[in-house]
């Protein structure tokens, strides 16, 4: 059900800073409890403190699936457009996003394809994938087909008392229709784009969900200042972020190849093979 | 070609003229047809042309069938496309009802119809059934709806099957109809039929499957088909669908020996019945 997240203000642009800097200053570390300590430690030892003027990349495979984790520390919504403008990116690099979850200081962006191995061959540039540039990707456009944007329509749509929540188990009764949202968002847009709904929606994104300036602020300050670290497993600083992915993902877009994949492996248990 | 209407008796084919009438079985006929072989790697889709394209082959009962992406079901010997559940009206029968969903839904269902039929260039579109939401739907068309329906039907004929929701003819919309078809030794009926004397091409169901990938869960609309016999997806663009480990397909389909064909954004993906999850 629609729920007011009132909790998740977005960081501050000094509190970043503040943040930013106490990570890179080991000798402010005793200042910090023991198991933060610890933590960074760790982090130091495995992969890089992030320096307060630098974005760290890490990029690192997991389950099957290839991860990168970057730490802009300039909030949820920031992040969040973020990610969909590397997942537009790497979509065009055909790397085969499959979601992304934004904390507040973390970005976590995951796929079928190897960035890393990309990068190492030098055929995917990083200084490309978080060039501040981003006019021709048609952000705004492409957030429009996205599942993000249907899931702000639906909401809407509850709301505004469209549709009815379906209750697993309760009858159906004859008076009830049962549309997806989707199905109605997808109709709408063709036939009626300045729906009230549409703009509303369009209206929770701009707000919402995007916040392109502190993007593009952040993008340009951290130009030619990116620090890649191709990891083999995860690191401590990305794990709060990799443990948000169960409770609140956005899902990318490549779903119709995981569908050939598993096609694929059905064709090779009825030809025998294993 | 014999035709049953919604009223069960047999009346004379209008579309004797064809010379259709030699080449079709009569209802009576229907189960002295040869019943075909169970499933096999054979209902899987051929590679090849089809792999890169948005259609893919289906076999049932020795024909070869071509499903489309958009949901349609194309039999090139035939010429036959074949659409189950339109559900035309839709939104204008849930306004009825207070439910105010957008009006576009037969106007999108019927742009998607004319791009499948401009694909395949039929002699004939069967619509499977449920074509309107309910019997009322054809009176409340919208002009230009009506004439994009006329356009479809322009050039070639035209068969309104009755479903549950649409079970009587109905006027100014053209086309003939029909209760069932037998054509070729294929069943051609709304809803499918637990006892299978032949083969039989079937809608009714909303065939949705449910499959798990490497990342996550995927629900696609889907054709159903284990060589003997086919239920379609749901064309329409306001219908979803049922998953195909419910009950209702359990009667029809022996213990998931059946492959789904589900509706991918680039093409159709065919999996095999035992990989798909129930809700």
């Amino acid at each position: 059900m629609p729920v007011y997240a009132g909790g998740k203000f977005p960081l501050s642009t000094y509190l970043a800073a503040r943040v930013r800097d106490l990570l890179a200053q080991p000798n402010g570390w005793p200042a910090l409890p023991e198991p933060v300590r610890e933590w960074l430690g760790i982090q130091q030892w495995r992969s890089r403190i992030p320096r307060p003027d630098e974005l760290l990349v890490e990029t690192f495979p997991r389950a099957s699936k290839y991860y990168l984790v970057c730490y802009p520390f300039e909030g949820r919504l920031a992040h969040q457009t973020l990610g969909m403008l590397l997942t537009r990116r790497l979509e065009r690099a055909r790397l085969r996003p499959l979601g992304f979850v934004a904390s507040e200081y973390a970005l976590a962006v995951w796929g079928l394809g190897d960035v890393a191995l990309r990068v190492s061959r030098g055929e995917l540039s990083l200084d490309d994938l978080f060039d501040q540039d981003m006019l021709g990707d048609d952000l705004e456009a492409w957030l429009a087909e996205t599942a993000l944007m249907k899931r702000t329509f639906r909401s809407n749509a509850v709301i505004a008392g469209l549709i009815e929540r379906r209750h697993p188990g309760k009858e159906k009764s004859r008076r009830q229709v049962t549309v997806s949202t989707d199905l109605i968002y997808d109709v709408l847009r063709k036939h009626q784009p300045d729906h009230v709904l549409l703009r509303a929606a369009r209206a929770d994104a701009a707000t919402g969900l995007l916040d392109i300036r502190r993007l593009g602020e952040m993008l340009s300050r951290i130009k030619g200042r990116i620090v890649h670290k191709a990891l083999d497993h995860v690191s401590p600083l990305a794990v709060p972020v990799m443990l948000e992915i169960g409770r609140e993902t956005v899902y990318g877009e490549a779903v119709d190849e995981l569908l050939a994949e598993t096609e694929a492996e059905l064709v090779k248990e009825a030809m025998g093979g294993d | 070609m014999a035709t049953s209407n919604a009223r069960g008796s047999l009346a004379p084919s209008p579309l004797a003229g064809e010379g259709w009438a030699e080449r079709y079985d009569a209802h009576t006929a229907i189960s002295d047809a040869p019943t075909s072989r169970r499933a096999s790697h054979a209902d899987l889709p051929r590679k090849g042309r089809a792999e890169q394209s948005l259609t893919a082959e289906i076999h049932l009962s020795s024909h070869t069938f071509v499903a489309d992406r958009s949901g349609a079901l194309y039999w090139p010997a035939e010429r036959m496309l074949i659409v189950a559940d339109l559900h035309l009206e839709k939104a204008s029968s849930a306004a009825r009802n207070g439910t105010f969903l957008p009006p576009y839904d037969t106007a999108s269902t019927l742009a998607s119809l004319g791009t499948v039929v401009a694909r395949h260039a039929p002699r004939l579109v069967v619509a499977l059934g449920d074509s309107f939401h309910d019997g009322d739907g054809p009176g409340r068309l919208d002009p230009s709806d009506r004439t994009a329906l006329r356009e479809l039907q322009r050039g070639r004929e035209w068969i309104w099957m009755s479903g549950n929701h649409d079970p009587d003819p109905a006027t100014d919309i053209g086309g003939t109809f029909a209760g069932l078809l037998c054509v070729g030794g294929i069943v051609l009926r709304h809803e499918p039929s637990p006892e299978l004397g032949c083969s039989e091409i079937a809608g009714h169901l909303h065939p949705l499957a449910r499959v798990a990938t490497r990342a996550r869960l995927v629900s696609r609309k889907c054709f159903v088909s284990d060589g003997r016999r086919m239920v379609m997806p749901a064309f329409g663009a306001f219908t979803g669908g049922l998953n195909i480990r419910n009950r209702a397909f359990a009667a029809l389909f022996d213990s998931l020996q059946f492959t789904a064909h589900m509706l991918g954004a680039a093409r159709l993906y065919a999996i095999a019945g035992a990989r798909c999850l129930p809700d």
